[in-house]
Order: structure tokens, then C-alpha cells, then sequence
């Protein structure tokens, strides 16, 4: 069996009590931020990494909590009569912009740690009457899930949360069908960071200091098994000087806006091998 | 929960498909309160409000079972603390 570091714990702990809060609040106030991360700062347009959403069938304005940070739905490729896995279901959102594409003879299971989000999820599946929509409260690192049960499986700004991302992309790979996909929206880091914004708790729930480095990323999902990998989108993350302010001087805010360093909202697709 | 669902879970430790006792379904058949059971580990997991929990030992919220658990006639096993696993008494 598996071992976790009381670190890893304590930080899933953090994310859990964290999303059981913002399951609480509006899309509005959420906006603030990819995963409603208060930065205290209310005249600030902070919504740099939830994409649009509204236009999508299938989009429920309930389950929307304005928590994404990419559209994996939109590029997951899923075929009517498919299996989709969504891993961090949250309120549902991208579970019912995917059930629109599976159709009734498809299924789409949500899986999220967060009692509080799941119970918000299957009130919202209920209230829009999907049956082949269900919810499971588990753990990314530990799927309660059968092997090879996925056609595809869609993650939107869930992963960089997971402290052990090998862990989560090894069983992202055991429940994909041989020849199925996945296609995830994460945040990840090019460059490095500064420690004290990396390690900030806060930030943390807010996406960025458990996102990891891009090459990095790309050679756990190689690792896992996946082929095929591509990056379908990938979008820089501009932190408003007011963020920034709070862990640099105004020397090394001008340095790190010069250099490549950054985050990343991407969308990243790979295939199991057939 | 439905059976098609049921049919896709598995032990979230040891991945070995589970057993289950159903207390309460609908007319249409989705299940609202069981126990789900690992034949291999022994941990139990519940359904309740028609939700899985499926989460690993230290995420599991006993307040929130005990009280199903006694109303299905169950009993927690006493452990011993923090890696403890969720086990029934015989």
C-alpha cells in the first residue's frame, strides 16, 4: 500500500474544506478567481482563468460556480453513446456540457472529494432531469472506479490540486478503455516561481502553487502510458500587479513580467494506446 | 445510484468490485441507502442520499455514517485511531 506525506494530506484537507466553502457561494463571487481563491482585493477583474461557458448546450447556469479554468468538454472529442469520466465534477457543469454529446445511451460519472459539492451536483443532475448523470465521492488518487470503463475522461482545473500527480494520471490511465482519451484543463507553471507565492495556502485553493512545471506535466502523463499527447490550448495567466505586490517588490514584479515565467491555463489530450 | 453505476465501482484501495446490500430504492429502482463491502479488505462503504462514498479511510466522516450504519443494524468496529480502517463489527 501506498504511503502519503502528512504534507500531501494536509493540503488536500485545505483544498476540501476550501471547495466545501465556495460550493456555498455564487458563480459571481467565485469569478474572482480559477478556484475562488479570495485575494481581497473586490475592485480587481481577477476572472483571468475561467473561460466562457454560458453558450455551451448543456450549460446550467446552477452548476456553473465559475471555478474552471479551460473548456476540456469543448476540445474532449465525445461521441454519443460514450462513457465519460469527469474528474473534480464540482457543482456538475462540465458533466451536464457532456452529457449533451453522449445523448441518453451514454453515461457520465463525476467523481470529487467534496461531500458538500457532490450533494449540489446530483440536486443539479435531478433538477435537469439527466438520469444517466451520476456522482461518486472519491479520491483522483485512489478511483473507485473499474479499469477500462472510460471512453474519455474530461478534468477542468482539478489536477494541479491532487498533491500526487503521477498517482493521478496512473489512474486516469487504468480507467481509460485501450484507444480512449482524456482531455484536462489544468494550470501549470513555466519557469519558477517565486517559493513564497508557491507555497501560499491560500494561492494554493486558488490553482497555483500545486500546479507544477509544463515539462514536467507532460512527462508524468508519458509516464502514465499515454501517446499522443498534445496541448490543444494553452493560455497565459496575467496576475494583476495588486497580487504580485503581495510577495515581490516592484523591481522583481517588472523582472518577472519580462521573463518567460509564468502560469499557464492548458488543455492537454492524449490517447491510452489501443 | 443506479445498478449501472454500481456495476462501474470498485474498492477505491485494492480495486476488487464490491458487494452490496440495498436498504432503500426508489420505485424506479435508483438506490438510495446501502452498504457497499470490499470482499477482499473488509472496509465498508456506504450509500447514502443515493451518493457512493467512496473516499480512502482518512476523509471519511463518521459522524455522518454511525447514524446510518446503526439504522441499517450495523455496528463500528472500535480502532485505533488514525489508520484505522473502516471496519464493521462481526
Amino acid at each position: 500500500m501506498k504511503t502519503r506525506t502528512k504534507t500531501s494530506d494536509e493540503l488536500k484537507q485545505t483544498v476540501k474544506e476550501k471547495y466545501a466553502e465556495i460550493s456555498e457561494q455564487s458563480r459571481d463571487k467565485n469569478a474572482t478567481s480559477c478556484c475562488g481563491s479570495s485575494c481581497g482585493c473586490d475592485t480587481v477583474d481577477y476572472s483571468v482563468f475561467a473561460d466562457d461557458y454560458s453558450k455551451m448546450e448543456g450549460y446550467n447556469a446552477d452548476a456553473d460556480l465559475g471555478l474552471g479554468c479551460g473548456l476540456p468538454t469543448e476540445y474532449a472529442h465525445i461521441s454519443e453513446g460514450d462513457t465519460v469520466v469527469d474528474l473534480g465534477s464540482g457543482a456538475g457543469n462540465d458533466c451536464f456540457v457532456a452529457r449533451q454529446e453522449t445523448g441518453e445511451s451514454g453515461r457520465v460519472i463525476g467523481l470529487d472529494m467534496t461531500e458538500k459539492m457532490i450533494a449540489k451536483a446530483q440536486k443539479n443532475a435531478a433538477k435537469i432531469g439527466f438520469e444517466n448523470v451520476e456522482f461518486v465521492l472519491g479520491d483522483i488518487e485512489d478511483m473507485p472506479l473499474e479499469d477500462d470503463l472510460a471512453d474519455v475522461v474530461v478534468s477542468n482545473c482539478v489536477l494541479n490540486l491532487v498533491p500526487d500527480k503521477d498517482l493521478a494520471f496512473a489512474e486516469t490511465h487504468r480507467i481509460i478503455k485501450p484507444g480512449g482519451h482524456f482531455s484536462i484543463s489544468d494550470v501549470v507553471i513555466r519557469g519558477e516561481l517565486p517559493s513564497a507565492l508557491k507555497e501560499d495556502a491560500e494561492m494554493y485553493a486558488g490553482c497555483v502553487s500545486g500546479a507544477i512545471d509544463i515539462d514536467t506535466y507532460l512527462d508524468i502523463i508519458a509516464e502514465a502510458g499515454f501517446i499522443n499527447i498534445k496541448i490543444q490550448k494553452s493560455k497565459p495567466i496575467q496576475l494583476p500587479d495588486e497580487i504580485l505586490a503581495s510577495y515581490m517588490d516592484e523591481k522583481e514584479i517588472e523582472s518577472f513580467r519580462n521573463s518567460e515565467t509564468g502560469i499557464y491555463s492548458i488543455t492537454v489530450y492524449a490517447e491510452k494506446p489501443a | 445510484m443506479t445498478r449501472e453505476l454500481y456495476k462501474k465501482l470498485c474498492c477505491p484501495v485494492d480495486k476488487h468490485d464490491l458487494e452490496i446490500n440495498i436498504f432503500t430504492k426508489t420505485e424506479e429502482g435508483e438506490i438510495i441507502e446501502a452498504l457497499l463491502t470490499c470482499p477482499q479488505c473488509h472496509r465498508y462503504f456506504p450509500v447514502i442520499y443515493g451518493i457512493p462514498i467512496l473516499i480512502p479511510d482518512e476523509y471519511r466522516d463518521e459522524g455522518l455514517e454511525k447514524p446510518m450504519l446503526k439504522k441499517w443494524g450495523f455496528e463500528l468496529h472500535e480502532g485505533d485511531g488514525n489508520n484505522e480502517r473502516r471496519l464493521l463489527k462481526e
